[in-house]
C-alpha cells in the first residue's frame, strides 16, 4: 500500500510552528518538518525525544580516547621503545594530544557518519528532495495512513497556518517532479563514489600486505640508481684508458683546483732547491705568531722543545733533534725548513697532514722567533675589565 | 558580617604573630583579593562580550553581571594596602638590594621595580573601573529614555575595553602572581589566569542569578538560561584545563629545572593532593556532572556543581600563591580565613548596585529575545 502525503509549503517559520503544533493538537500523524536550517521549538513542537546522537558522539570519543592511549602506549613502550627527551616510555603527558585529538576525530566523524546512517543517506539511494526546502521555503509533511484522516480538514489547516503551497500525493508522486534527484543513482558521480569505496580499502589492505616485510632485513630500495652509479669505481679495471684502469694521473704540467706548487722530492738537493726560491708569505705579526706558536706547542714542542733548544719532553727516549739556535739551524732558510716539515728529514716524519700550507709558514716564522732568542714572541693581550680578572688570570 | 570581622581579626593576629604567619597573612589578603578581583573583572567581560556580539539572550539578567562590577573600587584599594604593606613579605623583588645582587634578577629591576609596579595598577584598575561604570552608565540611561543609541554605544566602548582589558590583565596577572616567583617564566600564565577567571566567573554568576531568584530580587531567568550558562561554564572549564596542561606539557617535556621547578614546588608532598583536587574540581567535575542536558537546567544541581567550581578556583589560586610563600604547602590553609573576611566586602557593595537601578534592563532592544529564549 502506497503512502500518501500532504505537504504544506510555508514561508515564515512561525507558521510552519504553529502548523505543526496545531496538527499534532488534532491528532493527525506529522510524517516531518522541513526547513533550512535549525528552528528553535521545532523538536518540541514535532514532540521529538532528545537526540540520541551524543550518546554515539561519547562512545565514539571514548573509543578514539582508548585508542589514542593504547596506540602510543604500545608503540612507544612495548614495540618499539625509544627514550625521547630522557622521559619515561610510558609517559602519559606526552600522549595526551594525540589522544585528544582521536577522541574529537572519531567522535566528530562516527557522528557524522550514525546521523547519514540513520537518515538513511548513502551513496545510490535516491531521496526524494522536496523543493525549495533548502533554500527558503519551510515544509510540513502529514502522512494520510489512516483512512479516517480527513484531508479536507488538514488542507484548511495548513491554508489558514498561513501554507503559501498544498500538495498532495503518495511518495512516487512527490518525488516526481524531481527526477534529477532520483536519477542520481545513475549518475557518472555515484558511479565514481561507489568505486572509491571498493577500491580505497583494496588499495589500502593491498598495499600493506605488499610492503610487509622481515624486519631484520636491511630495507628494499626500489629505485636503485642512486646505489648502483653507473660511473665506475675508483679501484675498478677500466678499458677505455690506455693504462686498464680508472684512476688516473693528473695531466703532466697542470695542478687540481687549491692544489700548491710544490715540485720537489725528498732529497738534499731539492730542499736546497726549495729553500732558494720558496719564500714565506706572513708577516710575523702578533696574531701569525700566537698562531704558529699553538700550533708549534702542538706538534713540534715534544721533540724540539718550547725554546728551540731540541729538548722535548720525549728526548730522552728519542734521539735528540737540532737545537734551533746551533749555527747549523741559523743557515736555513724558511724554503728548507718548509721542505723539512713537509717531507720531512732524516727521523722526522712528514707533517703535510697534520698541518697545513698556511700553518707551516707559520710554525716557520714562529721557530724564526725564538732563535731571536725572545721565548715569549708573542705579546699578551691585555685582559679587559679591570685588574680583578687580570689577577685572576695571572 | 561575622565571617568578614573573623577574616580581619585573624589577617590583624597573623599580623604580629610571626613573621612567617605576617607573610601568610599577607598571602591570603591577596589570595582574596584577586579571587574576587576575577570574579567582578568577568562582571565586566561578560556584559562587554553582550555586547560586542549583539548577544541577547543574557539581556534579562544583565544587571547581575553588572553589580558584580561592584567590587571593583574595593579591589583596588587592598591591592594598595597589599602594596604598600606587605610587598616585601611577598615578593622578592621588591629588596632591591638583594635584587641587584641576584644574576637571575638584576636584568629584570628595569620592569619590576616599585614604582613602575605601582603606575601599572593604577592604569589597569582606572581602565576597569572607567570601562564598567561606562558600561553601566549607558545601561541604566536606557532604562528612563529606551534610545537605542546607548545600545551601539556600549558596543564600540566593549570593543575598546576588552582590547584595552587584554593588555592590563596580562600586566596584572605577570606583576600580581607571577612575580611571586620572579625568576619563573612562563608565556602562557596571562592565558591560564584568564582561564580561571572565566572559569569562577561563570560559577559566580550561575550562583547569584539561582540565589537572587530564590530571594525574589530577580525574575525571569528560566532553565534555557541556566542551560546557556551551564554549557559556558563546561565551555570555560575545558578551556582552562586545556591551558593547564598545555602549561603542563611543554614543561614537563622540555626538563629544564628553572622550569620544572614551578611544577616541583606544586607536586611534591601534599601539593600532590592539591593539584589533583585543582584538576578534579576546575574541570572533571563540571566535565562529567554537567554532561546530562536535566543537570543543566536544574538550579539544585548548577548550585552544587558551581560551589565545587568556586572551591576549585580557591585552591587554584592557592596553589598559585601559596607554595612559593612558604612549604610544606598546607601551611598557608590560614590565609583561607582571611580570604572570607572579603567576601561580605564582595557581596554588601553587588547587592548595594543591583537595588539601586531596576532589575530587569526594561528597554533593552534585546529584551524579548532574552524571554524568549529557547535551547
Amino acid at each position: 500500500m502506497t503512502e500518501r502525503y500532504v505537504i504544506g509549503y510555508f514561508r515564515e517559520e512561525k507558521d510552519l510552528l504553529h502548523a505543526t503544533g496545531e496538527a499534532r493538537r488534532r491528532g493527525y500523524r506529522v510524517l516531518d518538518a522541513f526547513s533550512p536550517y535549525p528552528v528553535h521549538g521545532l523538536p518540541d513542537a514535532l514532540g521529538l525525544p532528545p537526540s540520541r546522537l551524543t550518546w554515539i558522539g561519547m562512545w565514539a570519543g571514548i573509543i578514539g580516547l582508548v585508542l589514542g592511549l593504547v596506540l602510543q602506549s604500545w608503540t612507544s613502550d612495548y614495540d618499539w621503545p625509544l627514550i625521547v627527551g630522557g622521559q619515561p616510555f610510558n609517559s602519559w603527558p606526552v600522549f595526551v594530544p594525540v589522544s585528544f585529538e582521536l577522541t574529537v576525530l572519531l567522535a566528530g566523524v562516527i557522528g557524522v557518519v550514525a546521523l547519514f546512517m540513520r537518515s538513511k543517506l548513502w551513496p545510490g539511494r535516491a531521496v526524494p528532495i522536496l523543493p525549495h526546502i533548502t533554500d527558503d521555503r519551510f515544509a510540513l509533511a502529514i502522512n494520510l495512513v489512516d483512512a479516517s484522516a480527513d484531508t479536507e480538514d488538514i488542507l484548511s489547516l495548513l491554508r489558514a497556518s498561513g501554507a503559501v503551497e498544498v500538495v498532495q500525493g503518495d511518495e512516487m508522486a512527490l518525488s516526481a517532479p524531481l527526477e534529477r534527484a532520483a536519477g542520481q543513482g545513475n549518475s557518472l558521480f555515484y558511479r565514481l563514489a561507489w568505486a572509491g569505496v571498493v577500491l580505497i580499502p583494496i588499495v589500502t589492505l593491498g598495499g600493506l600486505w605488499m610492503a610487509r616485510r622481515d624486519l631484520t632485513l636491511p630495507n628494499i630500495v626500489v629505485p636503485t640508481q642512486m646505489v648502483d652509479s653507473p660511473a665506475s669505481r675508483a679501484q675498478e679495471p677500466n678499458a677505455v684508458f690506455a693504462n686498464g684502469m680508472t684512476q688516473q694521473q693528473p695531466v703532466a704540467g697542470t695542478l687540481a683546483q687549491n692544489q700548491r706548487f710544490f715540485p720537489y722530492k725528498s732529497n738534499d738537493a731539492d730542499r736546497k732547491r726549495a729553500g732558494l726560491s720558496m719564500t714565506n708569505p706572513f708577516r710575523p705579526d702578533p696574531e701569525s705568531l700566537k698562531h704558529g706558536k699553538q700550533l708549534y706547542d702542538t706538534f713540534c714542542m715534544i721533540c724540539h722543545g718550547a725554546s728551540g733548544g731540541g729538548d722535548g719532553p720525549v728526548v730522552p727516549k728519542f734521539p735528540n733533534p737540532p737545537n734551533f739556535r746551533s749555527k747549523q739551524s741559523l743557515r736555513l732558510r724558511d724554503g728548507e725548513m718548509f721542505h723539512t716539515i713537509t717531507l720531512g728529514r732524516k727521523k722526522m716524519a712528514s707533517y703535510a697532514s697534520q698541518v697545513s700550507w698556511d700553518e707551516r709558514w707559520k710554525i716557520i716564522l714562529y721557530i724564526r722567533s725564538l732563535q731571536k732568542g725572545s721565548l715569549s714572541p708573542a705579546p699578551a693581550a691585555k685582559p679587559a675589565g679591570g685588574t680583578r680578572q687580570a689577577i685572576a688570570v695571572r | 558580617m561575622g565571617l568578614g570581622a573573623a577574616g580581619f581579626l585573624t589577617f590583624g593576629v597573623s599580623l604580629l604573630l610571626s613573621p612567617q604567619a605576617a607573610q601568610r597573612a599577607w598571602a591570603g589578603l591577596l589570595l582574596g583579593n584577586i579571587f574576587f578581583l576575577s570574579l567582578s573583572l568577568f562582571g565586566v567581560i561578560f556584559v562587554a562580550l553582550m555586547y560586542i556580539f549583539n548577544s541577547g539572550w543574557a539581556v534579562i539578567f544583565r544587571r547581575v553581571p553588572e553589580a558584580m562590577a561592584a567590587y571593583l573600587p574595593f579591589a583596588a584599594l587592598v591591592m594598595a594596602v597589599i602594596f604598600l604593606g606587605g610587598r616585601t613579605y611577598l615578593y622578592p623583588w621588591a629588596d632591591a638590594l638583594a635584587m641587584a645582587e641576584n644574576p637571575h634578577l638584576h636584568h629584570k629591576a628595569a620592569y619590576l621595580n616599585a614604582p613602575f609596579f605601582m603606575i601599572r595598577a593604577v592604569i589597569s584598575f582606572a581602565v576597569w573601573i572607567g570601562f564598567s561604570r561606562l558600561l553601566a552608565y549607558h545601561s541604566r540611561l536606557q532604562d528612563e529614555n529606551g534610545d537605542l543609541t546607548h545600545t551601539l554605544q556600549n558596543r564600540k566602548y566593549a570593543a575598546i575595553f576588552l582590547l584595552m582589558f587584554g593588555v592590563t590583565f596580562l600586566f596584572s596577572s605577570v606583576d600580581w602572581i607571577m612575580s611571586l616567583e620572579p625568576e619563573w617564566v612562563s608565556t602562557i600564565f596571562p592565558i591560564y589566569i584568564f582561564a580561571g577567571l572565566l572559569l569562577g566567573g561563570f560559577a559566580a554568576l550561575i550562583i547569584l542569578l539561582i540565589k537572587f531568584q530564590e530571594n525574589d530580587l530577580l525574575s525571569g531567568v528560566t532553565h534555557h538560561h541556566y542551560y546557556e550558562l551551564a554549557r559556558a561554564l563546561c565551555a570555560a572549564s575545558l578551556f582552562w584545563a586545556y591551558i593547564w596542561f598545555s602549561q603542563y606539557m611543554l614543561i614537563y617535556y622540555t626538563n629544564i629545572p628553572e622550569e620544572s621547578i614551578y611544577f616541583a614546588r606544586r607536586f611534591t608532598g601534599a601539593g600532590w593532593w592539591f593539584s589533583l583536587l585543582n584538576l578534579s574540581l576546575n574541570w572533571i567535575v563540571p566535565q562529567i556532572t554537567l554532561i546530562p542536558d536535566r543537570a543543566r537546567r536544574s538550579p539544585r544541581h548548577l548550585l552544587a556543581v558551581c560551589g565545587a567550581v568556586l572551591l576549585g578556583r580557591f585552591i587554584d589560586l592557592y596553589l598559585l600563591i601559596m607554595p612559593p610563600i612558604g612549604q610544606p604547602i598546607y601551611s598557608g590553609l590560614l590565609g583561607g580565613i582571611v580570604f572570607l573576611g572579603l567576601l561580605p566586602l564582595f557581596i554588601l557593595p553587588l547587592i548595594h548596585t543591583y537595588r539601586s537601578a531596576k532589575p530587569i534592563p526594561e528597554r533593552d532592544p534585546y529584551l524579548v529575545e532574552s524571554i524568549h529564549l529557547h535551547v
